[in-house]
């Protein structure tokens, strides 16, 4: 019987190394490794799969933002800015989460540019990392191997991912549209109203102040880098969300605070040479188009990413210090014309929350 | 920790039996006893370092009284009362506080807060076992004994946070059995064979059932007949699964340390009447009840209508053993009463039996009949409160809605996934009847283990094939890596 126990031993072991072997090798979401030569770096699980990229894929830039930055196709910024981009990429594109995500960046590679999506409502959140909050896959974003069990002896990993991987990269799949999901989503009229339930009414505008703290923090975060890291050139730039973003905004009170936000934001980052900023949030072609550009109150078709950057490469919507004060009043012009004017068209069909 | 987690197979379990192996062979008894304890509190600790409290006061309280009654004879009984308020007080407070103060105000219309206490783990079992213990010492039908022993009885990881429900005599005498303290490689192997088959039945297929059934009572109202009977037979299923296997993997760890626990279940779903399924469901619970409800309530010694009266409070006891809710309690007194009338004997599946029923059936009809009728009673038992109950009756005359595909759509079994993306290029029409062939293969699959030999008589019958210990490897390795994906077990909570 010891005998068999031994034998046991045995085939315990080499069968346990079995997936060890095909996820180390394979590695989908690129824990130890870039992709192996002849496949494809096939990206499309953003929490599981930025921290591998930025780790040990071979780049000079980065395009790091919310999931509004998901559908930019990699290859737009690297042609036109001639550089080598990957994405960083982080849902609701807290801040900090993406802060920490350009410090991981610079820790292995010299980066010559960063394009930094800057989202008005990841301003006003709390200047916390929330990967561990929000449940991220801890095991992939430290250097603890005893935790890689759960990357290596996972079955989703051994009997999806890695063919699915696999069947990508022998397909025409473009490693530019990295987290692209806007090619399965229709963007019209009829989906961004049915993703919009708007207060019946109207909260009091709040003091424009009341964030400020938490702001301030935010746009602390992004100067340490921007300041700590002078040779890289930073394209920040706000996107531009809807007439029916901005019209919540206004029935909860909070258009004020997020047009101070926003004028902080210009005023402190773009004194840094290093830093061009440019605001597409009053982007009036843009915002008040529901009919054909959004799939919900904010994200919008890769065809505005598009625009975006051909406009950015341009010099166009650039904002700084000396026209921030007059962009600022125009947005506040739409950001008031929209729930008092330009919304109206579309109030028969908007569908109404709860208080 | 979980027996079906990472740290548990490549931390905890080599580590444990190192320690345990290691300290015995050199003599130090009490020392791998006490190292024993230690790594059992880990164990338990490792779900939530508060309760390590909780337990190790129950432990001394109880170890205590026992040591009272052992100095001071004449008070035996005062102790053993005293021991017995105690731990039922304790189940009280943290099983059934918040669930007495609802009825209350309910019933008083009072405003009594609730506590929201967090229940620990495994409390009734770990409960149960000193009472037992303190009964029996009041009884003067066990004698003391050291306190290592009684710590490593109490504590002993496999049987901890979910049974089986073990006795003095049943551990203590192992641990003192110096031939047990040295390493058997028929136990080990035998022991590897049991922690396999119960873990897979775990991770394998209760926890994949678990799937369509969490979705199926979280949106009981869109059922439709067809989608109510699949989750009905995989909750009926789950739950067998989900806890015979923790019970497998229980003794199988007892006898990679050499020891000997009791059997759990026996086969149930094979049973021809109720009474007889509970017999082989749970039996140390079983046993629990009737020597300290059914017994002291008479028994069968009193009369027919007192015996039944006693096996229907029995089940009423169950039944909110099973946990602090009414739909618990509806379940205990539908069981009870249905057990009642397998005790009429009036119809029975047996004519060579001693006592045959008025009406003898064939055997088959029992074997159909009795695993449907649990399937049901397992509605209210399931149920997260009174009106689903209504709900899942009502669904039954619903027909079919095609909602069956919607639940089995949530089954995303990886070793699936190449199959469903090719059907989704080639045949997209037919990837909702896939999913709900996956459905039913994975019940079929579930009656059809039920049906054949459990995991007792799967070790005694193959553990000497050439192939035996390769396939237990071979599952344990596919077990582990579907680790990623599992729940803790049901009967945590009980």
């Amino acid at each position: 019987m010891l005998k068999k126990l031994k034998y046991a031993l045995i085939l315990y072991i080499v069968l346990l190394a079995i997936p060890v072997l095909a996820v180390v090798i394979f590695d989908p979401y690129y824990h130890y490794h870039k992709p192996l030569k002849g496949l494809k770096a096939v990206l499309y699980e953003k929490e599981y799969q930025v921290v591998g990229t930025l780790d040990h894929f071979d780049y000079d830039a980065v395009i790091a933002g919310s999931s509004v930055a998901e559908n930019y196709n990699n290859s737009w910024f690297d042609e036109i800015f001639g550089v080598k981009s990957v994405k960083a990429i982080r849902s609701y594109g807290a801040t900090a989460d993406l802060c920490s995500f350009l410090d991981r960046a610079y820790e292995d590679h010299d980066l010559k540019m960063v394009f930094y999506n800057l989202d008005p409502s990841s301003l006003k959140v709390d200047p916390e990392v929330t990967f561990e909050s929000s449940g991220c896959p801890m095991y992939l974003y430290d250097d603890n191997i005893l935790n890689d069990v759960k990357y290596i002896y996972n079955k989703d990993v051994i009997f999806e991912k890695i063919p699915y991987m696999l069947a990508k990269s022998f397909s025409d799949y473009d490693e530019g549209e990295s987290y692209n999901w806007g090619r399965w989503k229709h963007f019209d009229l009829e989906m961004c109203i049915s993703q919009y339930y708007r207060h019946p009414s109207v909260t009091p505008m709040q003091e424009a102040s009341y964030r400020d703290e938490a702001g301030e923090a935010n746009i602390t975060l992004i100067e340490n880098i921007v300041s700590a890291h002078p040779e890289t050139k930073f394209i920040i730039f706000t996107p531009p969300y809807s007439m029916l973003w901005w019209d919540n905004a206004y029935r909860e009170g909070d258009t004020e605070m997020y047009l101070r936000l926003l004028d902080f934001a210009v005023k402190r980052l773009s004194t840094y040479d290093n830093v061009r900023f440019f605001m597409f949030s009053g982007d009036r072609d843009v915002v008040l188009n529901i009919e054909n550009n959004y799939m919900d109150t904010l994200h919008f078709s890769p065809e505005i990413n598009r625009y975006m950057v051909d406009r950015m490469s341009r010099g166009e919507m650039e904002v700084d210090t000396a026209n921030i004060s007059e962009e600022i009043e125009k947005l506040r012009q739409m950001a008031y014309e929209i729930p008092e004017e330009l919304i109206k068209p579309y109030e028969d069909v908007l569908i109404y929350g709860e208080e | 920790m979980s027996f079906n987690s990472y740290i548990f197979l490549f931390c905890f379990l080599p580590l444990c039996l190192l320690g345990w192996y290691g300290l015995n062979k050199y003599g130090k008894y009490n020392m791998a006893l006490g190292f024993l304890t230690l790594m059992s509190l880990w164990f338990y600790g490792y779900f939530n370092p508060s309760y390590l409290l909780i337990m190790v006061a129950s432990v001394s309280v109880n170890y205590f009284l026992s040591f009272l009654m052992d100095r001071s004879e004449k008070f035996n009984k005062v102790f053993m009362v005293t021991g017995a308020l105690f731990n039922l007080g304790l189940l009280f407070y943290y099983k059934y506080y918040d669930f007495f103060i609802e009825n209350v105000n309910a019933v008083f219309k009072t405003d009594y807060n609730l506590k929201h206490i967090l229940l620990p783990l495994g409390i009734s079992f770990f409960t149960f076992q000193q009472f037992s213990f303190i009964i029996e010492r009041g009884r003067k039908k066990i004698p003391h004994c050291g306190p290592a022993e009684y710590a490593a009885f109490v504590t002993f990881f496999p049987q901890l946070v979910a049974g089986p429900i073990v006795l003095y005599e049943e551990m203590i005498p192992q641990f003192r059995d110096k031939a047990r303290r040295s390493f058997n490689a028929d136990n080990m192997y035998n022991g590897i064979g049991y922690f396999v088959m119960g873990l897979a039945k775990k991770v394998l297929l209760a926890d994949v059932l678990a799937i369509p059934v969490n979705y199926g009572f979280d949106n009981s109202i869109y059922m439709d007949a067809v989608g109510t009977v699949l989750v009905m037979t995989a909750y009926t299923l789950q739950l067998y699964f989900d806890f015979s296997g923790y019970s497998d993997m229980a003794i199988g760890l007892g006898l990679m340390f050499n020891l000997e626990l009791p059997v759990n279940f026996k086969s149930p779903y094979k049973s021809s009447t109720l009474k007889e399924l509970w017999e082989r469901w749970h039996m140390t619970l079983t046993r629990f009840l009737r020597n300290y409800v059914y017994i002291p309530l008479g028994g069968n010694r009193k009369g027919k209508a007192r015996k039944l009266f006693n096996i229907f409070a029995v089940f009423v006891v169950s039944g909110i053993w099973h946990g602090a809710s009414w739909n618990y309690i509806i379940w205990g007194i539908l069981t009870g009463i249905i057990v009642i009338w397998n005790n009429l004997n009036i119809f029975g599946y047996d004519k060579n039996a001693s006592n045959p029923a008025k009406i003898v059936l064939p055997e088959f009809i029992g074997r159909i009949i009795t695993p449907i009728t649990f399937a049901f009673l397992l509605i209210p038992f399931r149920s997260p409160d009174i009106a689903t109950i209504w709900v899942l009756l009502r669904n039954l005359t619903k027909g079919w809605t095609g909602n069956a595909y919607k639940i089995a759509n949530v089954i995303k079994l990886p070793e699936m996934y190449i199959i469903e993306e090719i059907l989704q290029k080639v045949a997209p029409s037919y990837t909702n009847m896939f999913a709900l062939g996956v459905f039913i293969l994975l019940c079929a699959l579930g009656i059809f283990i039920c049906s054949r030999k459990n995991t007792a008589q799967i070790v005694n019958a193959y553990r000497e094939k050439r192939w035996f210990m390769p396939v237990c490897v071979l599952l344990l390795v596919y077990c582990i890596i579907s680790f990623s994906q599992v729940s803790t077990f049901i009967y945590f909570n009980f």
